[in-house]
């Protein structure tokens, strides 16, 4: 396997020997803040084909996103997960963060980076492998960041730091082992159509990270060039932006819903199309028919990106959920489908990092040959038995610390 | 008082008076409460003729229900993504959706003009039935299982314009009236569709405790507002547990804001203040498949169960009362014995209120007879 993961070099390794607690990892890229003090470092590495690289300064054929520390977020001096608006721990991911990086930035290598951790600040060995399988699971490669006691430890060799470290090894091995899976496109039932900059930058950007928390599977398209092949096989576009579209995007949006798909958007779209659509309506949105499709325009211009993902899921309906995961207030999951369609991969992060005591179950729609299980901390895969469901299969999913695969073959 | 004898001695003499009293001479207090006894080891094709049988041992559905919308609250406790173990929500916690299916198609044949199910899914104003798809059930059985079937969510207004109140008999213990969604006084006949649990703070959840869901959140939840309720529900009922706030001021207050501030002082006295408040005139508990511990997956440890029983009455506190001698548990028991070691008894609660008897003696039982539908609940 080619060494092509990053690492950001930590302060306390100068070292040139520290080099050795590479030798053999998938690490083909150190980071440097500078070349003060390192250059022994440098000269060695160079030696060792190791590419060195400022962490300002990517590589040619990289870009580099300014990501978080994925996790559940804990409450300061707590020992419960901190709750979000819906009263279950909050996850932050950087999944939809590398995911727009990616269709932004075609053919580009995407790595997301967070600020090292302070001085003080201790990150678990599990909170590592979160961050790389939450990254490389949406296609990314997480840049390694040690804290200051894992580095310093790792540099005396201290055995309970040294087997972390070869666990973590062994799950950017697994990652790199399965980079086909970076190219397998998502499959989703809804497409977030926005410009995702200017004035609708952060609403844009916090709606992807929050339709991701409420597991409705989306592909993110932006709006300049929108084409219709981007809509294809899917169930709804939500429009958030609060400028009104251009012509072009307009017309592709209203094909979309005359072929039988659904659009959310907000007042700014203009003039409602069509007429009042039987059904159940929403309280906060007009909802129309047009041709075989249906408008759901807002009655006023949604100014909370949480409560439009809460609204859009809604609207688009859990019956076309196409994973649902039970004792899974802690997973995530990005679910993506082989070129050649005959292979679908629900990705599921433990963004606790802990197997926990509650087993978890997912469904997912459709029907299936067979079921497996990859994991970055098993070597091989793990047949799975599948529960036929009306529309689905649920797969009962053996307790996992950080990343499961469950690979269906149609 | 004092226990002479280890618990698992008492617990088996608790539960032998109980069943030995539906055969000793009844009270002469008033017409004794009918309830219906039914076993059914599975979900499968003898349930619905299990409820029916139960059902004309009440007198008939027809008698109740026919020409009448029917309103029915069943059971969805906590968010449907729990489960205990790999066990789907419904053969533990929830009542189980072939059984609410079932109900609705014999209120539908027996001529009930429509049939409203109701439910205060946990923290969501979403439609019931986006809620039943994240659980994966299918709406459309329970909506196809009758004619004019309809779903509300009554943890907020709803489809409602506005709040109905519903004052308490007696004053109540806690709130002397609630105010809720318009659907618990839209209907001519209410039906509490319950399973049959353990609790942690009311020590049973049975058809009365299943009542607790009645209160919208946005009033009586966390999240409720203060001086008008909230729009949009938030949240779980912590402030009705802990007392830690009042309802939104548009709600009548507590009654005396001074008695503790104990979940399992307030708890078991608010459940029987709202089914005083709206009173249930078909109780309906299922435990073909349930669990024992707790009342969700949440509460540790627990055990998923599989009792095979249906009992189903006109009173709910003589229902209950039943239950909880299947269960293993004494009706009569008080505060400090099993199963309200922690809290007081809710049936005995709602029977101060004039809801109805918990005393076997003053219940007339039908159908299987007790001793063959014990399942203890604590083994």
């Amino acid at each position: 396997m080619h060494p092509n993961w990053p690492l950001r070099w930590p302060e306390q390794w100068r070292d040139p020997g520290t080099l050795d607690l590479i030798k053999d990892t998938p690490f083909g890229f150190l980071l440097f803040p500078s070349a003060d003090g390192y250059q022994s470092v440098v000269d060695r590495a160079r030696r060792l084909d190791i590419t060195i690289c400022d962490i300002n300064h990517p590589p040619a054929g990289v870009e580099l996103a300014k990501g978080e520390w994925p996790g559940i977020r804990m409450a300061q001096g707590q020992g419960d997960a901190s709750g979000g608006p819906t009263g279950v721990p909050w996850i932050d991911s950087n999944g939809w963060l590398v995911r727009l990086t990616r269709v932004r930035k075609p053919g580009q290598t995407v790595w997301v980076a967070a600020d090292p951790p302070k001085s003080n600040q201790i990150v678990p060995l599990p909170q590592h492998q979160v961050a790389v399988a939450d990254a490389a699971a949406h296609g990314g490669c997480w840049v390694v960041t040690l804290d200051k006691d894992m580095a310093q430890g790792l540099a005396a060799g201290k055995p309970e730091l040294v087997n972390g470290w070869h666990k973590l090894m062994g799950a950017i091995g697994f990652f790199q082992a399965h980079r086909e899976w970076s190219a397998w496109p998502v499959d989703a039932v809804l497409a977030v159509v926005s410009s995702f900059a200017g004035n609708d930058e952060f609403f844009s950007q916090e709606l992807l990270n929050l339709t991701a928390r409420t597991n409705v599977s989306y592909s993110i398209v932006p709006s300049g060039g929108l084409r219709p092949e981007a809509l294809r096989g899917l169930r709804a576009v939500v429009y958030p932006d609060a400028g009104t579209p251009s012509a072009e995007v307009r017309q592709v949006l209203l094909d979309f819903v005359e072929r039988g798909g659904l659009l959310i958007a907000g007042p700014h779209w203009g003039e409602a199309q069509g007429a009042p659509a039987a059904g159940e309506p929403h309280p906060g949105y007009a909802l129309r028919q047009f041709g075989k499709g249906r408008i759901a325009l807002a009655h006023k211009q949604p100014d909370d990106p949480y409560e439009l993902a809460q609204d859009t899921q809604i609207l688009v309906s859990h019956r076309y959920d196409l994973v649902r995961l039970f004792n899974g207030s802690l997973l995530g999951s990005y679910c993506t489908v082989s070129p050649d369609g005959r292979r679908r991969l629900a990705h599921v992060i433990n963004y606790s990092g802990d197997a926990g005591d509650d087993p978890a179950t997912a469904y997912i729609a459709g029907r299936y040959r067979s079921a497996k299980l990859w994991s970055c901390e098993s070597a091989g895969p793990r047949r799975l038995d599948m529960v036929v469901q009306r529309d689905g299969i649920e797969v009962h999913l053996p307790q996992f610390d950080v990343y499961g695969g469950v690979e269906l073959e149609t | 008082m004092r226990m002479n004898c280890t618990r698992r001695q008492w617990l088996a003499a608790a539960a032998g008076a109980a069943l030995a009293r539906p055969f000793a001479a009844r009270a002469a207090t008033g017409p004794a409460p009918r309830v219906a006894i039914a076993k059914c080891p599975t979900y499968g094709p003898e349930l619905l003729p299990a409820m029916q049988r139960m059902f004309d041992q009440l007198g008939g559905l027809e008698r109740l229900v026919k020409g009448k919308t029917v309103a029915i609250k069943v059971n969805l406790t906590g968010d449907t993504s729990y489960r205990l173990g790999h066990a789907p929500a419904e053969d533990t916690h929830y009542t189980h959706p072939r059984v609410i299916a079932a109900a609705v198609h014999l209120m539908g044949r027996a001529g009930a003009r429509r049939v409203r199910l109701l439910e205060s899914c946990w923290s969501s104003a979403e439609p019931l039935a986006e809620f039943m798809l994240q659980a994966n059930w299918e709406p459309r059985d329970i909506l196809g299982a009758a004619p004019r079937v309809e779903f509300e969510n009554t943890n907020y207004l709803g489809s409602g314009k506005k709040y109905v109140r519903l004052a308490t008999p007696k004053g109540g213990h806690i709130f002397r009236a609630f105010d809720v969604n318009h659907s618990y006084e839209d209907c001519d006949v209410f039906v509490s569709l319950a399973k049959m649990k353990e609790h942690a703070t009311a020590g049973v959840t049975l058809s009365i405790k299943n009542c607790f869901g009645i209160l919208p959140v946005t009033i009586y939840g966390d999240g409720a507002g203060i001086d008008e309720p909230s729009i949009e529900p938030h949240g779980g009922r912590g402030i009705m547990h802990d007392g830690s706030r009042q309802p939104a001021k548009s709600a009548l207050p507590e009654n005396d804001p001074k008695t503790p501030r104990e979940d399992t002082y307030r708890i078991p006295r608010i459940v029987a203040d709202v089914v005083a408040a709206r009173p249930v005139d078909l109780a309906i508990v299922e435990a073909v498949r349930s669990m024992a511990g707790g009342e969700g997956p949440w509460i540790k440890p627990s055990r998923a169960i599989s009792p095979g029983v249906l009992v189903a009455g006109t009173n709910c506190v003589a229902t209950d009362a039943v239950c909880m001698a299947v269960m293993g548990f004494d009706p009569l028991a008080v505060r400090g014995t099993a199963p309200f070691e922690r809290c007081d008894s809710t049936l005995q609660l709602a029977e101060e209120l004039g809801v109805g008897p918990r005393d076997l003696q003053r219940i007339e039982i039908v159908g299987t007879p007790l001793r063959e539908a014990v399942y203890r609940y604590r083994v």
